[in-house]
Order: structure tokens, then C-alpha cells, then sequence
């Protein structure tokens, strides 16, 4: 059985997150780096930001500055999120041959969610993966998640909420026209977390090692702990750079 | 004159586009949203084409773009974008 390198559970700053499964991409489409499941938190909390998004659009950059919130923004498109203790994220990257994920991208996306869903039933949740690329329970995201494809390489990152300090959504700035459409006034009343969804919160590092396990199941790959290679520290440090940038983070 | 079109797309992903346009011609292009495009920096290349572009030939440059870059958008098509600039995609006030 081919292996899963798992990357435990870590917290780090936003810059470094986002490099970090920058480089994991880039030393796994290189061929260097096995398929790998890398955990982490966020700290200090940010807002991430997709790709394609105006950043004056999506972020209250006055109440983030209050409250010492960054703001990144991602390879991957897709929505802006804000990032807090209460979240466990994860990134998987697999090589772009369609071996283990299919090439198809709203199928992909089923598939790598997949062990997601299959955690959160673990822990007694009824989720439901909910296309393109949100994972629901009781018609509410939990989860939200984000694909690329470059280097060679498949790269998916995404959340789970475990809990949510909905004060804090503030540094989201509110979108007329989506909230119209599903019939909700705020940003907090389209998500929930475990928390809510279970009735009780579960270890975020508990949780951590039961998505490892079903990544392992969903990919018949054998999870083994490993660490980042040398290479991936090197490519870190140059992308950590690009991450701070105002230009990167201001180019919409 | 300026054009600012959204459209809603698969998954309740917001297109939006922003066109200055001058007698008939493209100053600024820039599309933003919550949507996926593979690969992310099509849709930059797409924006410097439009730049300088007759309004009236936006079809004919995307379809052309499309020729030689293998551009994949997820629920949505880069027609799309096209009718929003042609104003066929529906206005809305963000």
C-alpha cells in the first residue's frame, strides 16, 4: 500500500499556512513529496481570501485591524473565511495524474471531501457533502472548501468548524446579493460548527487524528506521521515573502 | 462609461466583471468573485486581453483565448462573462 505522509496538527501564522501548502504542492508535483495530509491551525486569525476576490469587497480591513485579524489571500478561488481557534483545516495534495483523485474538478471535490464527511459521522454529525464544494449538516456549512490545480500537483485546503466566536464575523463583510438569495439576513445564520451540530465540542486534536484516518480509509493509503523535507522549508521561505505582500494580498 | 455586471453562477458562486470602456473600446477589464478557474491566472491573461478590445468583439476575444489556452471554469463557462459585459448577464447593485 502506498503511504500518506500526515503532517500533525500544528498552529501557525497565516503567511506561513498558505506557503506551506504552497510548497507542499510544489515538492509533490516535482515528485519529491509522497501524497500528503497536512492539520493546522491559525494564529494569530485571519481572513482568507480567494483568489479572485476584492479584497475592500470581502474584508472589513478597519474591525480586523481592531482586532489584530490578518488578511491573506490564497492560490485557490472560492470565498473569503475567516480563520479562528475554533477551526481545524487541513490541505491534501496528491499528484494531477488522476490516479487518486479524478481529474474531473466537481467530482474531485466530492472525492476529497469525502473522508470529511465520513470523520464528522464518525463523531455523530449527519453531514452531507453539498456541491461544489461545502459540507453541510442540517442545511448549514460546516465546511468549506477550496481546490487548485498547478506544479503537476492537486492541491484542496479546506475547514472544519468546531466552533465559532460569531462576533468575530464581522471582519466578513456581508454580501447583499448571496445572502438575498438563500433567504438569510446575516453571515452567521448560513453556518454551524460541531459544536452546535453534536452538542458538545470535540478535542480539535482528536479530531485531527480521526481525519487522518479517513483520508488513509478513502485513498487506501497507509497514514504514516512524517515532517516537511528540506526542500518544502526552503520553498516556505521564499513564499512566506510573497504571502506578506501587499501586492499579493492587494492585486483585487 | 463604466460596467459593472454580476452574474450568479453554479454553487451560488458570485461572476462579477468591471469594464471602463471609452468610444467603444476597453480601457480596464477585471473580473472578481468567489468562483474556480483552473488555472487560477487564465483569468488575468483574460483581463490583459480584453484590455484594448472593441466592446462590440468580447465574444470573438474570449473564444479566441479559449482556442489556445485549455482554460477549465467550474460552473460556469467564459460565455458567461461575455454576457455580462453585454449586459444580458443581470445587473445588480453590490
Amino acid at each position: 500500500m502506498e503511504g500518506l505522509r500526515v503532517l500533525r496538527f500544528e498552529v501557525h501564522d497565516p503567511f506561513y499556512n498558505m506557503a506551506l501548502d504552497e510548497a507542499i504542492a510544489q515538492s509533490v508535483g516535482e515528485g519529491g513529496s509522497p501524497p500528503t495530509l497536512r492539520l493546522y491551525g491559525w494564529s494569530p486569525r485571519a481572513v482568507s481570501l480567494g483568489y479572485f476576490q476584492e479584497v475592500r469587497e470581502e474584508v472589513d480591513l478597519d474591525f480586523c485591524r481592531e482586532r489584530g485579524i490578518e488578511v491573506v489571500r490564497r492560490i485557490t478561488g472560492g470565498g473569503a473565511v475567516l480563520h479562528t481557534e475554533g477551526e481545524l483545516t487541513y490541505s491534501f495534495v496528491v499528484k494531477d495524474d488522476g490516479s487518486l483523485v479524478p481529474s474531473d474538478i466537481e467530482e474531485s471535490y466530492r472525492r476529497i471531501c469525502a473522508p470529511i464527511v465520513a470523520c464528522i459521522r464518525r463523531l455523530g454529525g449527519d453531514a452531507f457533502f453539498k456541491p461544489i464544494n461545502d459540507i453541510e449538516v442540517g442545511g448549514k456549512k460546516v465546511s468549506g472548501n477550496a481546490q487548485t490545480r498547478r506544479f503537476g500537483a492537486v492541491l484542496q485546503h479546506g475547514t472544519l468548524l468546531l466552533s465559532m466566536d460569531y462576533s468575530l464575523l464581522g471582519a466578513l463583510r456581508p454580501r447583499v446579493e448571496k445572502l438575498k438569495d438563500k433567504g438569510v439576513s446575516e453571515v452567521g445564520g448560513r453556518v454551524t460548527t460541531l459544536r452546535e451540530a453534536l452538542k458538545f465540542e470535540p478535542d480539535r486534536e482528536a479530531v485531527a487524528e480521526i481525519l487522518a484516518e479517513e483520508f488513509g480509509k478513502v485513498f487506501q493509503l497507509e497514514v504514516g506521521y512524517g515532517n516537511i523535507t528540506d526542500r518544502e522549508r526552503a520553498l516556505v521561505m521564499d513564499l512566506v515573502r510573497k504571502y506578506r505582500s501587499r501586492d499579493w494580498t492587494f492585486r483585487r | 462609461m463604466e460596467i459593472i455586471g454580476v452574474k450568479k453562477v453554479k454553487g451560488g458562486k458570485l461572476l462579477k466583471v468591471l469594464v471602463i470602456e471609452e468610444r467603444g473600446t476597453i480601457k480596464e477589464a477585471k473580473i472578481s468573485g468567489d468562483f474556480f478557474v483552473h488555472p487560477e491566472e487564465a483569468i488575468d491573461e483574460i483581463e490583459g486581453c480584453l484590455k484594448g478590445a472593441d466592446i462590440s468583439r468580447v465574444r470573438e476575444v474570449l473564444r479566441d483565448f479559449a482556442k489556445r489556452r485549455t482554460v477549465r471554469t467550474v460552473g460556469f463557462t467564459l460565455e458567461d462573462i461575455a454576457e455580462i459585459i453585454e449586459g444580458r448577464g443581470g445587473r445588480a447593485q453590490l
